[in-house]
């Protein structure tokens, strides 16, 4: 349902501090209320009109919450299967080098079924970015347990928590990633308070400016909330994000190579 | 869509977009921010701005807003910043 929004009149000596970013479409979104999607997407979205990249940016939409982001940007997108979004992506960038790709995947996508896609974008030092929205449940297909679920949590199909012994340990992206002499970038942050969002749209920001020099894989992995499928406020929801995901996922940058690192192996 | 007007800053809800979240009402550093009587065609409780007069436009609610349904202006200061 498309929705036009009002034109606003700029009050007489009034600068603007906050509006809608150009490279988002007027279609409202399709999450629940409290969800961070939202939010990462309005940083994207704000960090393309700074860098003046809307008229040559692919965006690769996940299978998630996230599908609809073609709708969202207005960009070029593709939607692609089930965490194949790097292997798109890398096809994308080969044929046409000075388009920007972005993929934009949550755990269940970038970590579950993807997890070698990725893995090996990185590997091979792709040039592209990955977005990686971590909020350690499946949210799309009603909370159920994720790769990244952390241990003892409870979702739909642990309902005792998650067991270790029975369902193994949770994956740090990161961490894992960064241990690929092809990825060039790869930061874990968070949205859910002013200055981590502000914090979060420089490492956007640092992983375009990655891509866009050239230097190879980026990946930025957003510690993000599921109100619905967590049983809980958005407030409550940030509030166990802080008390049990950020000791489990530490924040920073666990790779920053500089000129040299990253390049292409081919 | 609420448009209240204010000194130092202004706010613009777009009520239609919004989905009652609270995650501005918790940020407004002058806590003038509320959830407000009225419901959207969704059924949402929109936020609304409680006095236009006590507004600095900082756009901390626009910054943590999911939904980008919040616009925020601010007067020009006579210095620099234009």
């Amino acid at each position: 349902m498309p929705e036009t929004q009002p034109p606003v009149e700029i009050p007489e000596g009034m600068e603007v501090v906050a509006t809608r970013p150009r490279a988002l479409t007027d279609v409202p979104f399709t999450y629940c209320p409290g969800c961070t999607h939202g939010t990462i997407h309005r940083l994207i979205a704000e960090v393309i009109d700074e860098l003046g990249l809307d008229d040559r940016t692919v965006a690769i939409a996940p299978v998630g919450c996230a599908v609809w982001i073609y709708e969202f940007y207005a960009l070029d997108a593709i939607q692609v299967p089930h965490g194949r979004a790097p292997a798109v992506g890398t096809g994308i960038k080969r044929a046409s080098p000075d388009t920007m790709v972005f993929t934009y995947q949550g755990d269940g996508d970038l970590a579950g079924i993807g997890l070698a896609e990725v893995t090996h974008a990185a590997a091979r030092g792709e040039n592209l970015t990955c977005f990686f929205i971590n909020n350690a449940v499946y949210g799309m297909t009603q909370g159920q347990m994720a790769p990244t679920t952390l241990p003892g949590q409870k979702t739909t199909t642990s309902p005792r928590g998650r067991d270790i012994a029975r369902d193994g340990h949770p994956i740090r992206v990161c961490e894992l990633l960064s241990t690929l002499d092809g990825a060039t970038y790869v930061e874990r942050v968070m949205v859910t308070d002013p200055k981590a969002i502000r914090h979060a749209k420089r490492a956007i920001r640092r992983a375009f400016e990655v891509q866009m020099e050239g230097r190879g894989f980026s990946l930025v992995e957003f510690l993000s909330i599921c109100p619905t499928w967590w049983g809980k406020k958005p407030d409550e929801a940030v509030e166990w994000l802080r008390e049990n995901m950020m000791p489990y996922y530490p924040l920073g940058v666990f790779k920053s190579a500089g000129q040299a690192g990253g390049e292409q192996a081919a | 869509m609420t448009q209240t007007v204010a000194r130092k800053g202004l706010v613009v809800i777009h009520a239609e977009r919004c989905k009652s979240c609270e995650w501005c009402v918790r940020h407004c550093p002058t806590e003038n921010l509320r959830i407000g009587a009225g419901t959207n065609t969704r059924g949402h409780r929109p936020a609304e701005v409680i006095d236009p007069e006590n507004c600095t436009g900082c756009g901390q609610c626009a910054l943590v807003c999911p939904d980008v349904c919040i616009e925020v202006y601010r007067a020009r200061r006579s210095t620099s910043r234009s």
